[in-house]
């Protein structure tokens, strides 16, 4: 499903050069769940980005389903991003404006779905997640855990092939924290391929993998041998 | 899709409810303006547009030139038409319209030797047969082919036979009409008023063959005595072209007038399109509005919803930040660069659309209360004025685009990644430069307003206090409707034995008078024989005494009964050669219209039409051609003055309406064109103060929210309130002054340009643009200060507790 060779990416300020990712290179196959660690800094982040096809990188290939789209421009990128990929924050970021339903159904809308198709599977999303009775509150009337669920039934309603979660339990307790790692293995062993941050060793015992970052470069990558279910 | 981005539109919208109220405030104050003056041009584009053939309608307008001195008319001499008429091929009709009433006319109604009705009808004349093939009414009753052939018929409009009888069957009456001669009318025709947007506002035509009981006064037969009040009417034939006629009126000129004229005459045709537009030429209504005045309108509407569309994207972009969390999130979950455009462009459209309603419900209360600024009324008619729905739904798409464009662009243009983040803040992209350009865009805009409003009101005052050369003040004029000697001097017995009048003259036209009198003098000097033009006065002995001339050489008028002595202005002494030297000039001949008699003084120069004429040479002399009394009464005892000589015109003429002014208010009144521009200047002027200010204040509130750190910070290290102040202030006032810069020069042209037409004018000098800039700063100080002020004033615990 993933493809990354050689993957680059440089910032530059006017005065200063800062080399996020050094010659990564990544393979993740479809239905697998794998946790990205490292330190602060160490550019977790910037991975996911351009796994999420949020971000280019400065150099290097980057496959997606069969795509190289390492050039793609923006709006390309965003086509394919579509439908495909769903993301899960540290921070939740639900749309406060939006409630529950609205948030969860907005992935359809820019699929250009029917309104009726769409409540359909908001829904089905939101049964999932036991968040139905909550579709028409407003993000702030949540709890975190809640909020997460929210976000977590914005990410597969449209079936999405891959999730990427950065850091999706760091802002919640241990309990809230444990009932997401739970949906997210859940949604693994559905058959959603999963790429998470994260801090947690805890966590990461969710996944089947693991990779480690160290200042940019992939320093190991470990098979977990009996991961949680 | 649409359905929800309105939906979340909406949300947004009452979620920031201050930002909302400024934003729809803004743009409504800026869509009223440009909605009224919409009606105005519409207004005065509309008029006389429905008549057949209006392509063919012509007047006979009149072009002088007197030593270079170049002069236009709108009349011309009585026999001008007939000759047309017999000379001149092309013509299909034509007609005179004659309203030569010095004073307005008044018609009386006597039902069987009874008077039943009498008032003023200013809107009289007498027209030819002709006149009703050239414009179009729509006839009630009567004969439309020959109502006006019989001498003494008259045609009038329903509304006048609604006014004189309350009814519409009066066919056959009988009625009076007193114009100074008095006429016996039969009523041969009646006629649907023409809509309100006519130059031709008659509402009384009657035949021009009719005849008075003392004989005509006109001058039928002379082509050298033109009046303003004798038009020329034709329509051509189809195929014909006016210059065509200008060719053959060209020879009728030298065929007919004395060969010897100082004044070039040249006849031309003027075609109706720019009857209302040209304003070296008057009409009937007494509107006359130059295109070019329009266009500034239409300029001056534009400008204000560009100032309020400014606001809205200055507002707009300095909060997207609040909005970049959403933006990275929607880009995240698939939504594209041009989805997003087009949400935010959406929310653009929502609020145009509300302000755009409240506008149109605005302008309709406002409307209620225009006609004393506009002159007019104007009307709304949503439904029936095609023009305005398509304004409306034009100014919907524009401002939409013209405010929402940019802050669509700018927000969706935010990178997904730093917008997540929170990487974005208020400086982000070109967002800050940006704001300064179009801040300093708008502050121009204004000033430029206020620089204008400030040069109209000043120009204003100093014509209406400077002074003349004559006493004004405690001065009535009373026009009379005739100059019999038994007449005047019954008059002037009777008030002069009210102690409440001090003084009295009757005249041709006073000492300063929108009706002036000229004709051309001959002064032999030795040799030398001068000839030009000069104002004429005929005045009683009186004149100078009660309208407080200077005598500077030699004496004032006698009584006399004939024209035996004349007096002379400064001007025309020094046009003869006699500057500074006046003595010399006594006792030398002059003679104007065949008249010889010698100069026996030279008065002080005074101005005899309004400031934006400058001083003419003048010859007064004693002749009783009078049409106005001016007396001079006790300021303290007004009322009584005016009641006393109520009383004494009314036992003289009972057949007139008695009538006066203050000749202080018909001089303000000479400068009623100023005034009203004045009047829509302030108005626009303080809505583009209103709209500055509402910009300006949303963005120093929302400055002062994100800065609510950086203040705490400061006073925790000692900063006081003014301290504070100045940051905020500083930036506005250099954008204050930059904008200054820029409007000062320009304003300083545009104003020029207004004040080249007056020959009186004000100096532009330091103290306009001086208080203009002034007002301005305080203005932007005592916007920005209050919210600095609170800002400053809250306690820095609690603001960088909150961080």
């Amino acid at each position: 499903m993933i493809q990354a060779k050689n993957l680059k990416k440089i910032y530059s300020t006017e005065e200063v050069e800062t080399t996020a990712l050094n010659n990564v290179n990544i393979e993740i196959k479809e239905g697998e769940f794998v946790a990205i660690m490292g330190p602060s800094g160490c550019g977790k982040s910037t991975l996911l980005n351009i796994m999420g096809l949020l971000d280019n990188p400065t150099s290097g290939e980057y496959h997606f389903l069969g795509h190289e789209v390492s050039q793609h421009s923006e709006r390309e990128r965003a086509q394919l991003r579509k439908g495909n990929i769903g993301f899960i924050f540290q921070s939740f970021n639900l749309i406060d404006e939006l409630t529950v339903f609205e948030n969860v159904e907005l992935p359809l809308l820019y699929l250009g779905i029917s309104a009726d198709e769409r409540k359909e599977k908001a829904e089905a999303a939101l049964e999932r997640m036991s968040m139905m009775h909550r579709r028409n509150h407003f993000p702030q009337q949540l709890s975190g855990g809640q909020q997460q669920r929210v976000a977590i039934a914005r990410a597969v309603v449209a079936n999405a092939k891959l999730i990427l979660a950065d850091e999706p339990t760091g802002n919640l307790d241990s309990d809230h924290g444990n009932e997401v790692m739970k949906v997210l293995a859940e949604l693994n062993e559905q058959g959603t391929t999963i790429v998470m941050v994260t801090h947690s060793p805890h966590d990461a015992d969710y996944a089947m993998r693991v990779i480690h970052l160290f200042d940019g470069h992939v320093v190991t990558e470990n098979m977990q041998e009996g991961f949680h279910v | 899709m649409l359905k929800n981005y309105i939906k979340i539109a909406f949300r947004n919208l009452l979620k920031n409810k201050s930002h909302t109220s400024i934003n729809v405030g803004g743009l409504t104050l800026g869509m009223v303006c440009s909605i009224i003056i919409f009606l105005i041009i519409q207004y005065d584009l509309s008029f006389d547009k429905w008549h057949e053939n209006s392509d063919r309608i012509y007047r006979v307008v009149r072009e002088t030139n007197t030593s270079g001195k170049i002069g236009y008319d709108r009349g011309g001499p009585y026999p001008l038409a007939s000759t047309i008429e017999n000379e001149v091929t092309g013509i299909e009709h034509v007609s005179i319209i004659d309203n030569n009433n010095a004073n307005d006319p008044v018609v009386t109604f006597y039902s069987k030797g009874r008077l039943e009705k009498k008032f003023k009808e200013e809107n009289a004349a007498f027209v030819e047969q002709d006149y009703f093939n050239i414009f179009n009414y729509q006839w009630i009753s009567g004969n439309p082919d020959n109502a006006l052939v019989a001498p003494n018929s008259v045609v009038i409009t329903e509304s006048f036979a609604q006014k004189m009888f309350g009814s519409l069957d009066v066919i056959g009456k009988q009625l009076v009409l007193n114009t100074g001669s008095m006429y016996d009318l039969q009523i041969t025709g009646l006629v649907k008023d023409f809509p309100e947007t006519t130059d031709f506002p008659f509402t009384f035509l009657a035949s021009s063959h009719s005849r008075n009981r003392n004989g005509n006064s006109r001058a039928m037969d002379s082509w050298n005595s033109n009046s303003s009040s004798l038009q020329t009417y034709l329509k051509l034939e189809r195929g014909v072209h006016p210059e065509d006629i200008n060719a053959q009126l060209k020879p009728l000129i030298a065929k007919y007038t004395d060969e010897d004229r100082v004044t070039e005459v040249k006849f031309f045709l003027q075609p109706l399109a720019d009857f209302h537009f040209d304003s070296r030429f008057s009409t009937y209504s007494g509107r006359v509005v130059e295109k070019r005045i329009l266009i500034t309108l239409g300029i001056i509407g534009f400008l204000l919803l560009i100032t309020a569309c400014i606001n809205f994207i200055n507002l707009n972009t300095a909060i997207a930040v609040k909005r970049s969390k959403e933006v990275g999130l929607r880009k995240t979950l698939g939504g594209t660069k041009a989805e997003l455009t087009f949400h935010f462009l959406a929310e653009t459209a929502l609020t145009t659309f509300l302000a755009l309603v409240l506008s149109v419900g605005f302008t309709e209360l406002l409307l209620r209360y225009t006609e004393p600024v506009l002159g007019f009324n104007p009307e709304l008619n949503l439904l029936s004025n095609g023009a305005m729905l398509l304004f409306l739904g034009s100014l919907f798409v524009i401002v939409t685009l013209a405010a929402g464009w940019y802050p669509a662009q700018h927000l969706s243009g935010f990178s997904p990644i730093d917008a997540i983040r929170n990487k974005i803040n208020s400086s982000y992209g070109k967002g800050i430069t940006l704001r300064r350009s179009l801040t300093v865009v708008q502050f121009t805009i204004t000033q430029i307003l206020i620089i204008g409003t400030i040069v109209i009101a000043t120009q204003i005052d100093f014509f209406l206090n400077k002074e003349l050369g004559f006493e004004k003040n405690a001065l009535v004029e009373i026009p009379i409707p005739d100059y019999s000697e038994q007449s005047v001097n019954s008059l002037r017995n009777l008030l002069s034995r009210e102690s409440s009048v001090l003084n009295m003259s009757f005249s041709n036209t006073g000492a300063m008078n929108s009706n002036i009198w000229g004709g051309n003098y001959t002064f032999i000097n030795d040799t030398v024989r001068t000839e030009n033009n000069a104002q004429i006065k005929y005045v009683d002995e009186e004149f100078v005494d009660t309208y407080g001339l200077t005598i500077l050489a030699g004496t004032s008028l006698a009584p006399s009964d004939t024209v035996n002595m004349y007096l002379i202005n400064e001007s025309l002494a020094s046009q003869l050669g006699y500057h500074e030297n006046y003595d010399q000039i006594l006792g030398k001949p002059l003679s104007i219209w065949r008249r010889e008699a010698p100069v026996v003084g030279v008065v002080k120069d005074f101005n005899t039409q309004s400031l934006h004429k400058g001083l003419s040479p003048v010859v007064i002399s004693v002749n009783r051609r009078y049409h106005l009394v001016g007396i001079k009464i006790n300021s303290s005892r007004i009322q009584e003055a005016i009641a006393s000589i109520e009383k004494a015109y009314n036992q003289i003429f009972p057949d007139f309406v008695f009538e006066y002014s203050f000749l202080d208010d018909s001089i303000a009144e000479m400068y009623e064109d100023e005034q009203q521009t004045a009047r829509i200047m302030n108005i626009f002027t303080v809505v583009a103060i209103l709209i500055g200010c509402l910009g300006l204040f949303g963005l120093i509130s929302y400055m002062a929210a994100t800065r609510t750190k950086e203040i705490g910070v400061r006073k925790v290290l000692g900063a006081d309130v003014l301290d504070i102040l100045k940051i905020f202030a500083n930036e506005f006032s250099v954008l204050t002054l930059i904008s200054f810069a820029i409007a000062a020069p320009v304003s300083y042209y545009l104003m020029q340009q207004w004040l080249a037409e007056f020959a009186y004018k004000i100096n532009l000098g330091f103290g306009i643009f001086g208080t203009a800039l002034a007002g301005t700063l305080i203005i932007v100080i005592l916007t920005v200060g209050y919210k600095c002020v609170k800002a400053a004033l809250a306690n820095p615990v609690e603001s960088l507790k909150s961080e």
